[in-house]
């Protein structure tokens, strides 16, 4: 399956914020809706896998990363998830684990 | 050629006519004003000033009951009267503690109480306070170096701000370094911290607190330090916590005795489940304390009401007098 990828740095914000677009700039929520979800659509339409670019920004609050993967996992099912999305994260290494960790824990 | 109007003695002679009665009409108006008697407002009563000297060990991390004590004292005693507070015998002060006492002067300056205060005799303290930012927040009558290795933010913001968390991140670390660099896990706990705030502080859930974050570039030690205090009702009085406090106090009827402290170390692990009753929320301060145990975040203290946690040396206690609000100072 050929690659798609995504940066959170490129296509989003350096500073990613809170998890509700209410709560701050650059939510999660917001990532969620405007660019990590029709994303995941495309990859899904064209049978391919998007890969998440993690590196370059300041750093990740808990809220955002769950709001963002979780709420990802919640709309579109873990398992496709899990399927689709893999991540690229050399700043962060341990980032990898727990958002897997978000994505399986959403629907319980 | 006949004459203009306005030219001839007829018309300048009507207009000095006119010109004397307005003017007679303008004084009568301003005798009437003059006469009237506005009530007088009643001068502020003078206060006496009392001196107040803070603890030699001024910091809230190392010296929990004598400082929260201190400044319980503080706020207490200027209901009635100025304050000098007398800091020459200061021998350690932290950021932590300058953070609390800046929020502290803050509140006690709307009320109208006057503040004010001396120098401390040692020179390392001297250095902290300038460079910690602290002066940018109180008067100071000569000309004082810029702070390079600290600022003190505050907020009264309804908002999660990733802005002022990078600014914060990147002052610091230019401060060891040389130049800014990121750092993640500093990042991730203020983020985590301001939305705390926005989630707990408030007295309710339509209410927002004032918030205050500093960093401080401790070139000696090469460590960043940052504290975030918000200074509303603290994170065991919160209306989100209230309820899951008063199940682990019944809980702690029928089982044994568990303090807020326990409950701290609990929410820490984890094993306490989010107030919202969502699964998947509730991550914040267990992420926080993970990021310490990896190593990415060093002596992690947290102080909220009673509790007093020096989570990083694994010390919970509850503290003699009551802390307002939350304070979490970590090293990185």
């Amino acid at each position: 399956m050929a690659n798609t990828n995504l940066s959170v740095a490129r296509d989003f914000s350096i500073t990613p914020g809170p998890r509700a677009q209410e709560e701050g700039d650059f939510s999660g929520e917001q990532f969620l809706n405007q660019v990590l979800l029709p994303r995941f659509k495309e990859a899904v339409d064209a049978q391919m896998r998007l890969l998440v670019d993690l590196d370059g920004t300041e750093g990740y609050a808990t809220s955002f990363l769950e709001a963002a993967f979780g709420g990802l996992a919640r709309k579109m099912g873990a398992k496709k998830v899990l399927s689709v999305l893999t991540f690229k994260s050399e700043d962060e290494p341990f980032l990898v684990d727990e958002i897997t960790k978000y994505i399986n824990d959403a629907e319980r | 050629m006949s004459k203009k109007l306005y030219s001839t003695e007829k018309w300048k002679s009507h207009l000095k006519v006119r010109q004397d009665a307005e003017m007679r009409k303008a004084q009568e108006r301003n005798r009437e004003v003059r006469s009237h008697t506005y009530p007088r407002r009643s001068p502020r009563p003078k206060r006496d000033t009392i001196v107040l000297p803070l603890p030699n060990d001024f910091s809230i991390i190392h010296n929990p009951e004598e400082t929260v004590q201190f400044l319980l004292d503080f706020e207490n005693r200027s209901r009635k009267k100025n304050i000098k507070l007398d800091l020459s015998a200061l021998s350690t002060i932290t950021t932590d503690a300058i953070a609390a006492l800046i929020a502290c002067i803050h509140r006690i300056r709307m009320t109208g109480t006057l503040v004010s205060g001396n120098s401390p005799n040692e020179e390392s303290c001297k250095t902290i306070l300038l460079q910690s930012g602290f002066f940018s927040h109180v008067r100071h009558r000569q000309a004082l170096p810029s702070a390079d290795k600290g600022k003190i933010s505050q907020r009264e913001s309804k908002k999660v701000e990733p802005k002022l968390a990078q600014e914060l991140v990147h002052r610091g670390t230019a401060g060891i370094y040389g130049q800014p660099r990121k750092c993640q896990a500093a990042y991730r706990v203020l983020i985590e911290s301001m939305t705390n705030t926005n989630n707990h502080a408030a007295r309710s859930q339509f209410e927002r607190e004032t918030w205050w974050s500093t960093v401080y570039a401790d070139t000696d030690r090469k460590a960043v330090c940052y504290t975030f205090l918000d200074t509303g009702v603290g994170i065991f009085k919160s209306v989100r916590l209230g309820t899951i406090r008063s199940a682990y106090q019944l809980a702690g009827r029928i089982f044994g005795f568990r303090s807020d402290a326990d409950i701290l170390r609990e929410i820490l692990e984890g094993k306490v489940e989010s107030s919202t009753g969502l699964k998947y929320r509730g991550k914040g301060l267990p992420a926080i304390y993970n990021r310490m145990k990896a190593g990415r975040i060093k002596s992690l203290v947290i102080v909220a009401n009673r509790v007093y946690a020096n989570v990083s040396k694994g010390d919970f206690r509850m503290l003699n007098t009551d802390f307002r609000g939350t304070l979490l100072y970590w090293e990185a």
